[in-house]
């Protein structure tokens, strides 16, 4: 790994984005690979769009005013090139009825509150084992991957691209408490998807003793 | 006395932002009672760890093995091509 450069003079507000381009690929690429490839699920397309997206944002650096994280504003550059391209596929975005989803989180309590369903005992929590750790971060990002709709680009940018509750509501253009609910959704969706694909399996396989 | 959907909700919530005291307090009592919600409490947390987790600090010990949630080498040098022009 590196050597922390501790001796790198802070770079002043908006100065982010001043700095060698190739540096930001470095920086960020990874952030915006895994919001694209959340998107669209298919690699080359998610990596051509992260490369466009960093050629619009050097020919427009000048326009970066400072009042996001440079990341914040690399994203929303790629937001826009996943719409467009996401139109001009003739697809249907990837709508997701927003009742639907809430009732799918609440349904796990009942009319007071209670759990319906609790949550299994998780053992171990994460598999020691190499290959078998790998299999579970498949999963895991099978799962994370999964939550659609608004609930699962709000978590991707959220946690994936590790972005501040405050940037995904600029990204997102939503209020802090619909951003909330919107996490709180994608939390429980993951938390049960991986229940069931991956601890519920073990628990039938290998009865434990 | 806090539902457990509500705990649940708020539990997730202390991930995004930091809760009023009265309302960690009751969380916090609502969690030391309740195993459920104390598993789902844990189980979240620990799934965002391993989420973000495997990429910080480990970005030399496996470079040699491609991570399929990161660019690929190659389209990383494309990029910076594309830059320098």
């Amino acid at each position: 790994m590196e050597a922390d450069v501790g001796g790198t003079p802070p770079t002043g507000a908006g100065a982010g984005l001043a700095g060698d381009p190739c540096l930001w690929v470095d920086e960020h690429g990874d952030a915006l690979f895994r919001y694209a490839l959340s998107q669209l699920s298919d690699r080359s397309t998610a990596e051509d769009l992260v490369q466009e997206t960093f050629v619009a944002a050097l020919e427009a650096r000048e326009r970066f005013r400072g009042d996001s994280t440079p990341r914040t504003w690399l994203i929303s550059v790629l937001r826009h090139k996943l719409v467009d391209h996401v139109r001009r596929a003739g697809r249907q975005q990837i709508a997701e009825n927003p009742e639907t989803l809430g009732a799918e989180v609440e349904a796990a309590f009942n009319a007071h509150g209670r759990w319906i369903e609790r949550p299994g005992r998780w053992a171990p929590e994460a598999p020691a084992a190499e290959l078998e750790r790998k299999e579970f971060q498949r999963a895991l990002q099978t799962c994370a991957q999964g939550i659609a709709g608004r609930a699962g680009e709000a978590f991707t940018l959220r946690v994936l691209c590790e972005l501040s509750s405050e940037e995904v509501c600029k990204v997102l253009e939503v209020q802090s408490t619909n951003l909330w609910v919107l996490l709180h959704r994608a939390r429980s969706k993951l938390r049960t998807c991986l229940e069931r694909t991956w601890f519920d399996r073990r628990t039938k396989d290998e009865p434990l003793c | 006395m806090l539902s457990c959907a509500d705990a649940t909700r708020r539990v997730s919530e202390s991930l995004d932002h930091p809760l009023p005291l009265r309302t960690r307090i009751g969380l916090r009592l609502h969690l030391m009672m309740c195993s459920a919600c104390w598993r789902f409490s844990k189980q979240i947390r620990g799934l965002e760890r391993l989420l973000r987790g495997p990429r910080k600090g480990s970005e030399a010990a496996d470079s040699t093995e491609e991570d399929p949630q990161r660019l690929s080498p190659s389209k990383r040098e494309a990029i910076k091509r594309a830059l320098r022009r």
